[in-house]
């Protein structure tokens, strides 16, 4: 894993210059100390330490410099990257590969996450920057399935949010990790004291029954109910791929009732049970699905609160026949 | 089957003032054979239905031929001297309608004046759909349903009341979704294109143009990552406004004069029925109703004249002029 720039002690001189005195300043360093020393300009570039921010910044530089092929293999690829991502209507230019493609692969997925990592604190520099930001983001999220940025995608949404800027592909990339984890992220926003924040926090939750996308006075309650579904269907969550281009309201994530029903974890891509069933469970689930959708979420919701009040109870209730169990249930049986 | 007032009717009953092959006869044909029950309170409302349907096909082709361009939504343009560009909370500029400007005026723009404008494929759907009810409604009426317009993706006035739904039959004028799943990252504005279903095997989807469920699948799966195992595919749902609520804005906005009446008290179960014929031909059966309201509507058939019944407002009234909207 890439240890985020953050915990390094060290500092690149070129993000020393660019945080204390600003864009300009940064350009006009990086020529003054290419034309004294075109080497050691290289070499400020390639310094481990140095920030995806101020690689960006210098593009135009490093371009009249012809010194593309001096960087590093991570300042290459990036900046290949970048290239690629801002002209999508022209040919996309070949990556120069000096790797051996195994660890060309895993150095693409370093280099996306040392720009995101390392470069996320200057978001909304420009729209260009946005639009490489978002890339890496989904790229790493649907190429690399890669959960450890997934804390750094989700405030980038939030701050987004706050400053209104431009956050939908984000967003986008941010679900198609299909990863339930990504949900508990948003939740937490719940209750932040920013109207903002937890306004689009109940935007994005509204598909979870109890949100309200309206109520803004009760975010820890909302919280709290969010847990409590979470808790019961965490398992069982199957993502769906709905998202804010198709409708208003999507619904990412719906719940995998046959798991739900017989306790068993579902594949968040298909919603199929995971694990190989017995000739017995697949009678139970054959006369499972013969009921509507409502009736089956209903009975594979008492279901999952039997299994959890006690395991053998709900062993002989679940092999009892289905509507027998219907009709007690309608007596009042069960929830 | 389609049940007019409860009762089954026939497609030859119904259809003959639609020249063979058009798309009214096609979708009363569908409705009729289908084993889903299509039920209307009058045949004025299926009638509506049918030339709203027809209107959202024309609308379609009409923004397809108005030189509109496709933009993601940070590229997104519009024509300044009706709207002006406002962020939702996903940052994307949405067009909002301008203080003093006609909705009418701004909605018909996009078409008339196309080349001004650039958006993605969502908010082209509520384009369409707008001036779909633009040309069916009468004016006044559109610009007060909708007078504050905001273009903004999927955002739309709630009196569009949208559905959608996955269906037995689906309906030229429907909305329907080309789903991506294996999108390349580096375009996710291909993830999927919203179209409408045009009636003739064909669709528009704003960006790739009108085009067969084929031609368009072939589209998308052009944006798809290197390697794509998912090809493109039709969504099976679709959506649709509330025809009825749309309809009772033109058929039933306006006052209509009683010409006669039939009242009824059913004493055991004590509700109220009264039914009203027009002058107009058309009859409105009204209940059941407690007994003061049933008093109410008595007292003032038997003793005023003439007598105007809104519909809409749902309102008996001695005044010709729609309540409240009289001068003062």
């Amino acid at each position: 894993m890439t240890t985020p720039i953050e915990n390094k002690e060290r500092i690149a001189v070129l993000d020393q210059v660019r945080l204390k005195d600003g864009i300009d300043k940064l350009k006009k360093t990086f020529q003054e100390s290419a034309a004294q020393d075109k080497e050691a300009a290289v070499n400020s570039l390639n310094h481990e330490a140095l920030q995806f921010t101020s690689l960006f910044l210098l593009r135009d530089e490093i371009e009249k410099l012809a010194i593309l092929e001096q960087l590093s293999e991570r300042n290459r690829i990036a900046m290949e990257i970048v290239e690629d991502v801002l002209s999508r209507d022209k040919e996309s230019p070949t990556a120069s590969c000096r790797l051996p493609i195994c660890d060309y692969i895993q150095m693409v997925h370093s280099v996306l996450r040392w720009m995101l990592e390392t470069g996320s604190k200057d978001d909304g520099l420009s729209a260009e920057y946005i639009q490489v930001l978002d890339t890496t983001a989904s790229l790493l999220t649907t190429v690399f399935r890669d959960e450890m940025v997934l804390p750094i995608i989700a405030d980038l949404i939030f701050t987004r949010a706050e400053k209104e800027l431009f956050n939908y592909y984000l967003i986008w990339a941010f679900f198609e990790a299909r990863e339930p984890y990504t949900l508990d992220l948003i939740a937490n926003r719940l209750r932040s004291p920013r109207v903002k924040e937890a306004k689009l926090a109940r935007r994005l939750l509204a598909f979870v029954p109890g949100i309200d996308v309206h109520k803004d006075t009760e975010g820890e309650q909302q919280y709290r109910t969010f847990q409590l579904w979470l808790e019961e269907n965490s398992p069982f969550l199957h993502y769906r791929g709905e998202s804010f281009q198709e409708t208003s309201k999507p619904v990412p994530y719906d719940v995998g009732l046959k798991g739900k029903y017989l306790g068993r974890s579902v594949s968040v891509d298909s919603g199929e049970i995971l694990s190989p069933l017995t000739k017995e469970e697949n009678q139970i689930l054959e006369e499972f699905e013969k009921d509507d959708e409502e009736v089956k979420d209903s009975i594979a919701t008492s279901s999952e609160v039997k299994r959890y009040q006690s395991l053998e109870d709900w062993d002989i209730w679940i092999r009892r026949p289905l509507k027998e169990r219907k009709k007690v249930e309608k007596l009042g049986g069960s929830r | 089957m389609i049940k007019i007032a409860g009762t089954s009717v026939s497609p030859s009953s119904i259809n003959g003032q639609w020249p063979s092959g058009s798309i009214e006869r096609d979708i009363i044909d569908s409705m009729a054979t289908s084993e889903a029950v299509y039920a209307y309170d009058s045949l004025d409302l299926l009638q509506f239905e049918l030339k709203l349907r027809a209107n959202i096909i024309a609308a379609s082709k009409d923004l397809a031929q108005s030189g509109v361009k496709f933009a993601g939504f940070s590229d997104s343009r519009c024509n300044l001297d009706y709207w002006y560009f406002k962020a939702n909370e996903f940052g994307l500029k949405g067009f909002q309608l301008k203080q003093g400007v006609k909705p009418s005026t701004a909605i018909t723009n996009i078409i008339t004046k196309g080349s001004k404008y650039a958006f993605e494929c969502a908010t082209a759907m509520v384009i369409v759909y707008y001036n779909a009810v633009f040309y069916t409604l009468p004016e006044d009426t559109f610009n007060k349903l909708f007078a504050g317009i905001y273009l903004n993706g999927w955002n739309r006035d709630e009196d569009l009341r949208f559905t959608s739904d996955k269906r037995v039959d689906y309906f030229p004028g429907d909305y329907m979704y080309f789903k991506n799943p294996d999108v390349n990252p580096r375009t996710p504005e291909w993830q999927g294109e919203n179209v409408i279903d045009l009636g003739d095997g064909t669709y528009y989807g704003h960006g790739i143009g009108i085009q067969t469920a084929d031609q368009m699948i072939d589209s998308l799966n052009a944006y798809r990552k290197p390697g794509a195992t998912r090809s493109a595919y039709l969504m099976d749902m679709a959506g649709y406004p509330d025809f009825k609520y749309l309809a009772m804005h033109e058929l039933y906005a306006a006052e209509r004069e009683v010409q006669d009446y039939q009242v009824g008290w059913w004493h055991d179960t004590k509700h109220g029925v009264v039914v009203l014929h027009f002058n107009d031909g058309g009859d409105l059966q009204i209940g059941p109703l407690t007994y003061a309201d049933y008093m109410s509507f008595v007292d003032t058939l038997r003793n005023e004249k003439p007598v105007y019944y809104n519909q809409l407002q749902k309102v008996l009234t001695t005044l010709k002029e729609p309540v409240g909207e009289g001068e003062t």
